[in-house]
Formats: structure tokens, sequence, C-alpha cells
């Protein structure tokens, strides 16, 4: 669905934060980005979401570049954004947060949320994180648009609210066929994914993880197949 | 959900209230002194039209030509040299407005007053308001009654009394006929001094009209229609006070005229001083009284009016042209310096006017630059998040300068309305400030009697002469709010709001999303 060719990007040149990457995400799956903090998985996010240009190499979108398409209409018309800083509109109420891009009734998305209805009508700084967080998915749930990218959804949540969040993100990839991906540096959130992702140091780093890994020795990113088992805490970050 | 934005920031952010004050109080400013500045230059074109817009054409007094002068004794008591040199004539002027474009109007009169073209009247059996005469006619009565009882000698009488006494009987009728030739265009109804009453004014088509006061209208049973008898006094010719009647006109009273402000009169003020009792007639019928009186028919000066004050250098230069004009005898100048007078503190007004809007147009475009760019600078994450959400720049610059462009519109609607209400109070304001008109007051007999005591005559003449307004800047402004000065001040207005707009959200544009979320992370 959408994948990067030969992808590289930098702030300043001498530390390139992802060089020649190419990657594919799919529909109807949830991947996990792992990686340390501050190593350039919420940059990632932004490329793909068409917040930045890359340096050298595509973005494509069902085959297409998504600077010919423009990044503009990228956004407009195929991702949509869950921040970890919710990143809601102060001076609305949830409704109308959620009613900014929504192509369908911000009631039907507050309710995948499982948001209270005496809330809706609250403006969004009288909620709590976790029901802040919930509105920001509604809102992009409600855009409709295929691809969800989630930076740190349940960065700042409990255990429950984050479990809780996590499961409408798996529910919106397998119920409603969107690829959900989903950056993160917790371990317990990753094993939920379908994929993770793991970066570091825009190169495959071998280490010691204890399990059974598919590897791309010469691709820095690489796909692994996660065994949903305890030993996901062996993986070091 | 491009409009729900619009409305839900416009009714949530309490900043944008703020702003909007802001530009309502410079809209206000702006357009308050846009209204002054206006009303001024119409005020100034209305002086120059009134005052700016004629010149003299005077014959020349040459003492050194002895042609031109003539010895003559007018009675036991007076004689004197006079000029009977070339005068202005009525016929030379009407020649001059015949041949030359562009001449409203001709007057035999001083800007400063009428002393040019009167005539001084007898009116036997008729009232007068009540002045200096009245009181001496009172006391002359009194010595009378004296005589007559032998407490004054009949030789006392004769030495000092009598001749008053005969001369009072006619004093109490003193009054004076001004001639016109075209009232309405005339100085003193042109700068406010007279108003019509009724019926009309005088025309330079009449001949033998008169327009009286309705207050000497009144005291004598008079209305528009009636005849009255213009009774020439032998005053004109001398300055003896000899009694008698040299000669009558009777004319026809079409219209009525009063002074527009309250005459203060006391004993002291002669009759022909009080403005009530002055008589207007054509300059036709003054040209026959003069010769009545024993003078020539003709005058000095005359005043000359032209339609477009532009023109006025033009139409001077063609009258000295005239080759049957003899320039020896008669000069052309330039009479506006009653306009410049009257125009002076408007001028000034309207120059400080336009200083203030230039000042307050350029520091208050600034101040909204700034205040906007400060404004859409807080809103850089917003702008963000929905760049983000994939709303485009356009859409998001759309709504703020929608945002702002109803801002703009409410408070100009409140520029214009406080403004309204404003603008002429405060032009005149300012007006009387750049020109204090000195107060008419009426002096006390004391006061008066103080001035004679120790020989102060020009004080004793100020306080008993007519108080008539003369030349000076109109008393108010007349603001008016015109439909083009609302839509220039309301499209300047809108074009600011665009460009600041513009200016301030074209750096917020042109960074990425995730630059500006994280620059307020």
């Amino acid at each position: 669905m959408i994948q990067t060719e030969n992808l590289t990007f930098y702030y300043n040149e001498s530390r390139k934060i992802l060089e020649d990457v190419n990657i594919t995400f799919e529909k109807g799956n949830l991947y996990a980005i792992l990686g340390a903090s501050g190593c350039g998985k919420s940059t990632m996010l932004s490329l793909l979401g068409g917040l930045l240009l890359p340096k050298s190499g595509k973005i494509l979108y069902e085959g297409e570049n998504i600077s010919e398409y423009g990044l503009d209409r990228h956004r407009q018309d195929h991702v949509a954004f869950i921040f970890q800083g919710y990143n809601l509109i102060e001076y609305m109420t949830v409704e109308e947060n959620v009613e900014l891009t929504a192509k369908q009734p911000p009631q039907t998305a507050l309710q995948k949320v499982g948001l209270e209805k005496e809330l809706w009508k609250q403006n969004v700084l009288k909620l709590s994180g976790g029901q802040q967080q919930r509105v920001a998915i509604a809102r992009a749930l409600a855009s409709d648009k295929p691809v969800l990218l989630a930076d740190e959804p349940t960065g700042n949540l409990d255990e429950d609210s984050a479990q809780a969040i996590l499961d409408i993100l798996r529910k919106s990839a397998h119920e409603e066929g969107r690829c959900v991906i989903m950056v993160t540096h917790s371990l317990a959130l990753a094993a939920g994914a379908d994929e993770i992702c793991r970066y570091a140091d825009a190169k495959f780093q071998h280490g010691d993880y204890g399990l059974s890994l598919f590897t791309k020795p010469e691709n820095p990113w690489e796909t692994i197949s996660v065994i949903q088992e305890e030993k996901a805490g062996e993986i070091n970050a | 959900m491009a409009k729900k934005r619009i409305f839900l920031s416009l009714i949530r952010r309490k900043s944008n209230w703020c702003m909007c004050l802001l530009m309502a109080i410079l809209a206000t400013l702006i357009f308050t002194g846009a209204l002054i500045w206006q009303a001024s230059s119409q005020s100034i074109k209305e002086l120059e039209k009134t005052y700016g817009s004629s010149f003299k054409l005077a014959s020349y007094a040459d003492r050194s030509n002895p042609d031109l002068w003539e010895y003559k004794v007018f009675d036991e008591n007076y004689s004197a040299t006079i000029y009977i040199g070339p005068r202005v004539s009525l016929e030379m002027l009407e020649r001059i407005s015949g041949e030359i474009d562009g001449i409203a109007n001709y007057e035999w009169e001083n800007k400063e007053d009428l002393m040019n073209n009167h005539i001084l009247l007898v009116q036997m059996g008729f009232q007068l308001v009540p002045g200096f005469s009245a009181s001496t006619a009172k006391i002359e009565e009194e010595n009378y009654k004296q005589w007559k009882k032998g407490a004054i000698s009949d030789q006392d009488w004769q030495t000092y009394y009598e001749r008053y006494y005969k001369d009072s009987k006619y004093d109490i009728y003193d009054t004076v006929a001004y001639g016109l030739n075209n009232s309405q265009y005339s100085t003193h109804f042109r700068n406010g001094t007279f108003r019509l009453v009724s019926g009309r004014h005088i025309s330079p088509s009449d001949y033998h009209v008169a327009m009286v006061t309705p207050t000497f209208a009144k005291l004598n049973g008079l209305k528009i229609g009636d005849t009255i008898p213009l009774m020439v006094s032998p005053l004109n010719a001398s300055t003896s006070f000899a009694s008698g009647v040299l000669g009558t006109v009777d004319a026809v009273i079409i219209g009525m005229f009063e002074p527009t402000y309250e005459q203060p009169v006391n004993e002291y003020t002669s009759e022909r001083d009080i403005l009530n009792n002055w008589i207007l007639i054509d300059l036709k019928t003054c040209s026959e009284m003069e010769k009545i009186s024993g003078w020539s028919g003709e005058t000095s000066l005359a005043t000359i009016y032209v339609d477009d004050p532009s023109m006025t250098g033009d139409i001077m230069e063609q009258v000295k042209r005239l080759d049957w004009l003899d320039k020896h005898y008669y000069g052309v100048e330039k009479d506006d310096s009653s306009y410049h007078e009257a125009a002076a503190p408007i001028r000034t007004l309207r120059l400080a006017m336009g200083a203030g809007i230039a000042i307050l147009a350029a520091s208050g475009a600034a101040l909204m630059y700034l205040i906007l760019k400060h404004s859409i600078g807080r809103r850089e994450r917003e702008t963000g998040i929905l760049m983000a959400l994939g709303i485009t720049g356009k859409s998001i610059k759309r709504q703020l300068l929608t945002e702002n462009l109803i801002l703009g519109v409410i408070a100009f609607l409140f520029a214009v309305g406080i403004a309204n209400a404003a603008a002429p109070m405060l032009g005149d304001s300012l007006l009387h400030t750049l020109s204090p008109k000195e107060e008419m007051r009426e002096y006390t007999k004391e006061e008066i009697d103080a001035a004679i005591a120790r020989e102060d005559y020009e004080a004793y003449t100020k306080m008993t002469s007519p108080q008539t307004k003369g030349i000076e800047a109109p008393d108010t402004l007349s603001v008016h709010t015109s439909p083009f000065s609302i839509l220039v001040t309301g499209f300047g207005m809108a074009i600011l709001i665009c460009l600041c707009v513009n200016e301030a959200m074209e750096k917020t544009l042109r960074l990425e999303p995730s630059r500006i979320l994280s620059m307020i992370a």
C-alpha cells in the first residue's frame, strides 16, 4: 500500500537519519516501528505522512510517488495522524475536533473509541489524557483514510488505557482494512502489532535477541516476525 | 467544516475580539480624521467661493492731478475738496459682466462693511428700533420744555439748544439703505450675517425694490408688496446736521431679511447702526438716490465676483485688457485677503487632519501588522495541526483572512457609527480652538460712560458700533459622511488586513507542519 524506495533523509548531511531505506507496509496490518528515543522513528512517520520531503528516494502510495501526487493531497486523501501529544484544537469541543476532517458522522467514530456520550459536547481541555487520545484516534478514524500513522499513541497513558488504544488500532487494521503504522518505544506495545520494524542508527544492528528473527543485513530496516510470547521482553529497544 | 472553523474561532477566541477592538479604535480615529479633513476641504471651497473668488475694480484718486478735484461748499457749515474724476459706474460694471465670461456678480461693497454703497435716510414718520437719537430726542424735548417754562434763556436757547432740538426731530428717523446688485451673493448673506426670512432676494434686473427686516416691518405695519418711500437725507451731502428730505424714491418691498445673531443695542447705539433698521435696495436705485443727494451716482470701488475661483486671475487680466477701460484712472486688484483670513484656521485644521490621518494610517498599519503577525504566530500550532490533518495551507489562509475581514467589517461599522457622532463635535471644537471668535457682548452705560470720560474713542466706537460678523471662518464644518469616504476607508482597511494576513502567514505556511509541531512540542 505504502512503500519507500531508497529513502534517505537527514537534517545534517554528516548524520543521516535514514539511508536507502526500502520498506513496504500493507493494508490490513498493524505495524510497530520500534527504536530508541530520538533515533528518527517519528521522522519516518512524518515522511510517510507527507509532513517532510525526503532528501532522496521515493515514497510511493499505491505505486504513485507522493511528491508528485502532492504532499497536501496525500495528507488530505491517504493518511491520518494520531499524535503523541494529541494535538487537538483547544477551543473546540470533542465533536468539533473529530468533525474537522470527518467523512463520517463524528458520533460513529466516538462510539468506536468508547468515549462517553456526556463528554462529546465538552471542551477537549477538560478531558483526561486517555480521553483526549481517544478523541485524537476518533478524529483519525472519522477521516476514513486508508493509512493511520500513530506516533507514540500511548506514550502518556497508563497500562489499561494503552491496551485499550492498542485494541482500537488493531481493530481498525483488521476489521476496517486500514494500514496502521505505530511508532513506539514500548516493547509491550510493539508486541501487540502484527509486524515490528526495528530501527537503529540507520543500519540494522545484529544483536542477541534470543528470538527467531528474519534479517536482511544489507537493509537497515528489517521486518521481524515477533513471537508473541514472554521473550519479547528480551529485545533491546 | 471550513465555515464552522471560522465561526468557532471567531466566537471562542477572545484574542479575536481584542483584535477587533484595536481595529475599531484605529478605524474610528482614521475615519473621524477623514471626515473632518473632507469637511474642511469642502468648507475651504465654499469660503473661496464666498471670499476668495472676487477682485476689486477701483478708481484712482490721483491727488497730483488737480483736474480730478474740486472744492465744494455744501452749506454754511461744511465744505470739502472732493474727487470729481472717473468713477466706477453701474453701466461700466454691466458692460464688464456682459463682455467677459465667468463673472457671477458685482457689488458696490467693501468686503469689511457696506459703507461704500450706503445712502443715509431720514424716514420721516416711520418707527425705528430706538437708539442713541431716541435717547437724545428725549433730552432735547426736556430742554425745550425748560425753555418754554423760562428755565433756559432765549439767548442760551438760540445759541446752544435750538439747533440740536430741531435736528433731533429728524435724527430719530435716521437709518441707512444699502445698494446691492444680487443680494443673495453679497458678502453679508454669504458670510451668514444676514438670512432671507421671506419673499425673495434683490436680483440684477430689479429696480425700485427694497428688503426690510421683520422688526422694521412690524413697527411700521408693512408687508411684502407694500411700497415704502425712501427719503434721502441731506447728511449724504455733508456732515452737518441739516434737516429735511432731499428727495424721495418709492420702492416695493420684495423680501424680508434679518440678522442671524442678537445684536447688542444700548442707548449709545445710533439708529443707523442698528441692523434691524437697515433697508436693502437694488443698485440702480442706490445710484439714483446718490444723484439726488448731490453725488455722481457712481462708486469708487466695486467688487466683482467670479464663478470659478481658479479663473479669478484670468478674468482680472481680461478686465485689464479692456481697451475702453482707461488704466490711468482704474485699477484691478485681487481681493483674497479676506478669504485667506477666513480660511486660515480651516486650512490649519485640514493640514492637521491630513497629517494626523497619514501618521495614524501608517502607524496603525504597522501596529495592526505586528499584532496580526503575533496573533497568527500564536496560532502556528493550530495551523500545523490543521495542515497535518490534511487541510491545505490555502484553506487555512482563507480561514484567517475571512476571520480577520469579518472582524474588520464589525470594527469598521463601529467606527462609522462613532465617527459620525464624534466628527461634527470634534471638528467644530477644533475649529473654534483654531479660530476663537470674539464674543459679542452688550456693553453697559457705565462702561461706555467710562470710555467717554477717559476719551478712549476707539473703545467707545467699538462699544457702540454694530458687531457684525464680518469676515470670519464658519462656525461649523458641516461634517457629512459620503458613500465615497466609507468606500475608500473600508476598502483601504480590507486591503491592509489582506496584506497583513498574507505577510504574517507566509512564513508559517512555508514551514512543514512537523517543524511547526516540533517547535511547540
